[in-house]
């Protein structure tokens, strides 16, 4: 009975034993662990959803957008902020911390971006407490931290609260110091541009006695940063500021003499080429002195030759002996830097469009042109390229040659058609289809203007001119096609399309007088 | 053997295997190493839930980082997590189911019908050897497969065509080193040798028969070429459908390999039987059918 009873308390100890330790096994999990799968989890698949509209435009439908917003929604209300994070938090914790501070950042940004004048209000209200949230409560992530303040800074100004959002500026500026590390070689450039991006916030809007007042403050602030990082990247970069400071302002001696400082305390290959074009432009444009500028330009051109900053050198050499009159100098320099910067686009085309240009100047006409035709054939998407058929045409209005310049206004017609087909949806797109606009306005073409100006306002509804490109194809319309239906189709769409637009209020007006 | 000998061999090895596949025979050891595979895959799947987080979680972070422990990148990881994990458990589990599969195959061939828990009992006798010889098959395999990327890992960037041709170099000459001792454990398990014969054995054995060995160690890995092409795309499957999609995979060739697996033995039993069936040196004592139908 005895051996029954202790076998059987045997065996009920055992099952206990397991049973704890299967209950063990699953109840000391890692909570932190979890929590960090789970928020990461979310996060990926909010993420999914906005790379696959960034990827295709065409699913980025007010549904999806909505979707977007209620993962980050239901990321935030799932992990709030950490009540307290420091050295000895588990790491988990801290990225738990960072994904829902980056879920409030970009709601944030979302709620401003779709606020519509009903909900303005209430979004912005939103989005200025989410960035409030991160400012206060993320404070141990000092990235998320500024993010959030100079955000605040951006939605308040944005708003109109002016004086909030330079208070809100003021308190990132307290709160954090210039440098992201102890040894100041890893600078945030965020910070570092906030003195002077204050003191330019008031020169904007005309308040120029503050303005001058916080130009000295930050100027200030970026010696006395300059002297405290003294040596370090840190240092380096509130020196270039602080000369940059002086430049807004206008006082080009103290920006020189910050810029020689400059040079002497940190100038190095990196970065010498770079304070020699400052000095070199400053001099030029600024102070008149173009002597010691070409003696900048020529020290950067000597020894950095084979670099950007030496093509540019070189191009404004060329301009200075353009000016001068040197023309051979000059088109053997811009040669030079075609040589040797073919494949760099931006600085080949300006060399050939200045030295188009100075055939020009000499009056040598059929050289320009052949110039001016290669530079469109060869970079037809940048700006020099796009601008070059049509100055073409007025080189030939200019020496009186009419029948010639139509021919050259014909083939500029073709040249813009062809970057239009060819670089459909590309910024170069946008610009060929203004120069079309243009080409056709001269050409007297009416109606193909006029389709033009509708059909790009069509393909680009949120363009800063689309709504003047419409009251632009109405006018012709009206006044040179004597379509005036047309025409008010046209300023209807406006006044639907673009409520809050100033072009919409002009539609009303032409409409009204239509009417009449 | 001559060269169509060799091939005769191969065909007639293959038949017999696809007619022990529709018996059923020697499956059950197969499944039950299949089934601890899969129980390692979702413990590794779901490793940030209990009771894998404080179990699964610190292993994979002591042998693949802490990256490994983030959301998707332990989905990435996965295939790394478990093939390490893999290694262990074909070494520690894997060996025994080939003994017991090997045992039962060979009972089906001579006319026997050993049930699954003999073909059991029967590995688990001769644990010790078969664990040696899967171990030192093993560590040979790893050392030849990691190869390149350990000598050559340079060329991986500068000349990729010769990095993925040693790399090609490399999985022939582990599909030889596994040729080279794929008669071992027949040799431990149904001739009785000791672990040095049988290792000496498979060799003389395979090199006497290189065509056969090899194809019937080689032509089953095929089948896992398109489960190793998903997973070499594991980023793609992540970004484009989900991370998650990334343990189906794993799934799908955990499948593969028990049915490469099955063949390769099924085929390699068979031909074992039927080209030592003269050996003077094998016992086939042991053997539960007697070899009635050995060398037909």
């Amino acid at each position: 009975m005895l051996s029954r009873r202790l076998i059987s308390a045997r065996q009920v100890t055992a099952a206990l034993l397991i049973a704890a330790l299967a209950a063990g096994l699953v109840g000391c999990g890692n909570a932190e662990l979890t929590e960090r799968y789970r928020a990461e989890r979310m996060s990926w698949q909010v993420k999914t959803l906005e790379r696959a509209m960034s990827e295709n435009a065409e699913i980025a439908t007010d549904e999806m957008i909505a979707r977007v917003m209620d993962g980050h929604r239901e990321i935030i209300d799932g992990f709030p902020p950490p009540d307290v994070i420091d050295e000895t938090t588990d790491p988990a914790v801290v990225d738990v911390a960072r994904i829902s501070a980056a879920s409030r950042l970009a709601l944030s940004s979302m709620l401003v971006a779709r606020a519509t004048p009903e909900t303005a209000e209430e979004s912005v209200g939103e989005s200025v407490e989410l960035l409030e949230s991160v400012r206060d409560g993320y404070s141990f992530d000092r990235n998320l931290a500024v993010d959030a303040g100079l955000r605040l800074a951006s939605v308040r100004e944005l708003t109109g609260d002016f004086s909030g959002a330079i208070d809100e500026m003021g308190d990132v500026l307290d709160r954090w110091g210039p440098a992201m590390d102890a040894d100041g070689n890893v600078p945030d450039v965020r910070i570092l541009r906030l003195p002077l991006r204050r003191a330019s916030s008031y020169a904007v809007r005309g308040m120029g006695e503050q303005a001058t007042r916080v130009f000295v403050e930050a100027s200030e602030t970026y010696t006395t940063w300059a002297e405290t990082w003294s040596g370090t990247r840190t240092g380096e970069a509130a020196l270039r500021m602080n000369a940059d400071t002086y430049s807004a302002q206008g006082r080009w001696l103290e920006a020189v003499a910050i810029y020689e400082e400059l040079d002497e305390a940190y100038g190095s290959d990196d970065n010498r080429a770079s304070i020699w074009l400052s000095l070199a432009e400053i001099h030029a444009s600024r102070l008149g002195d173009k002597e010691t500028s070409r003696a900048y330009y020529e020290r950067v051109s000597g020894l950095y030759g084979e670099t950007t900053s030496g093509a540019t050198a070189d191009v404004a050499l060329a301009l200075m002996d353009i000016a001068d009159d040197r023309h051979e100098a000059a088109r053997a320099r811009l040669t030079s830097v075609i040589d040797r910067f073919g494949d760099e686009e931006a600085i080949a085309a300006t060399a050939k469009q200045h030295r188009a240009a100075s055939y020009e100047l000499e009056g040598r006409w059929d050289s320009a042109v052949a110039e001016y035709s290669a530079l469109a054939a060869e970079f037809p998407t940048t700006m020099y390229g796009l601008a070059a058929p049509l100055r073409i045409v007025d080189m030939y209005g200019e020496i009186g040659e009419t029948a010639a310049g139509m021919t050259a206004l014909d083939e500029a017609a073709q040249v813009y058609q062809r970057v239009i087909r060819d670089y459909g949806g590309t910024p170069a797109e946008m610009a060929a289809r203004n120069y079309m606009i243009e080409t056709r306005l001269r050409q007297e073409s009416w109606s193909d203007a006029a389709s033009l100006l509708s059909e790009t306002a069509a393909q680009y509804p949120d363009a800063q001119a689309a709504a003047s490109m419409l009251i632009q194809a109405a006018d012709i319309y009206r006044e040179e096609l004597d379509r005036p239906d047309l025409a008010g189709e046209l300023l209807q769409a406006v006044v639907e399309r673009y409520p809050g637009h100033d072009a919409a209020a002009r539609a009303r007006e032409i409409l009204e007088s239509l009417t009449e | 053997m001559d060269l169509v000998q060799q091939f005769n061999a191969l065909i007639w090895s293959w038949s017999e295997t696809l007619s022990a596949l529709r018996r059923r025979v020697a499956l059950a050891p197969l499944l039950v190493y299949a089934g601890a595979q899969l129980v390692v895959l979702a413990a590794l799947a779901f490793f940030a839930y209990p009771p894998f987080a404080s179990t699964v979680a610190p292993l994979i972070r002591w042998r693949l980082g802490e990256a490994a422990l983030h959301y998707p990148t332990c989905f990435l990881a996965l295939r790394a997590s478990f093939g390490q994990a893999d290694v262990v458990l074909s070494v520690l589990l894997g060996a025994a189911a080939t003994a017991a599969a090997v045992w039962l195959f060979a009972s089906y061939y001579t006319g026997g019908d050993a049930k699954a828990g003999e073909g059991w009992r029967e590995a688990f006798r001769r644990y010790v050897p078969v664990v040696i010889a899967v171990i030192v098959t093993t560590v040979l395999a790893q050392l030849v497969s990691r190869a390149p990327t350990a000598f050559w890992g340079h060329y991986a960037d500068a000349r990729p065509m010769r990095f993925r041709l040693l790399r090609m170099a490399a999985i022939a000459a582990v599909l030889a080193i596994q040729g080279l001792f794929i008669y071992v454990i027949p040799y431990i398990m149904l001739a009785r040798r000791r672990i040095g014969g049988a290792l000496g054995g498979s060799m003389a054995l395979a090199l006497r028969n290189p065509v056969t060995t090899y194809l019937i160690v080689a032509v089953p890995t095929v089948l896992e070429l398109l489960p190793a092409w998903l997973a070499r795309n594991g980023t793609t499957i992540a970004y484009r459908f989900a991370p998650e999609g990334l343990t189906l995979v794993l799934v799908v060739w955990v499948i593969v390999i028990l049915y490469a697996t099955f063949f390769t033995l099924g085929a390699a039993t068979r031909f074992f039987l039927y080209a030592t069936q003269n050996e003077g040196s094998v016992s086939w004592a042991a053997h539960p059918g007697q070899l009635e139908k050995g060398g037909e």
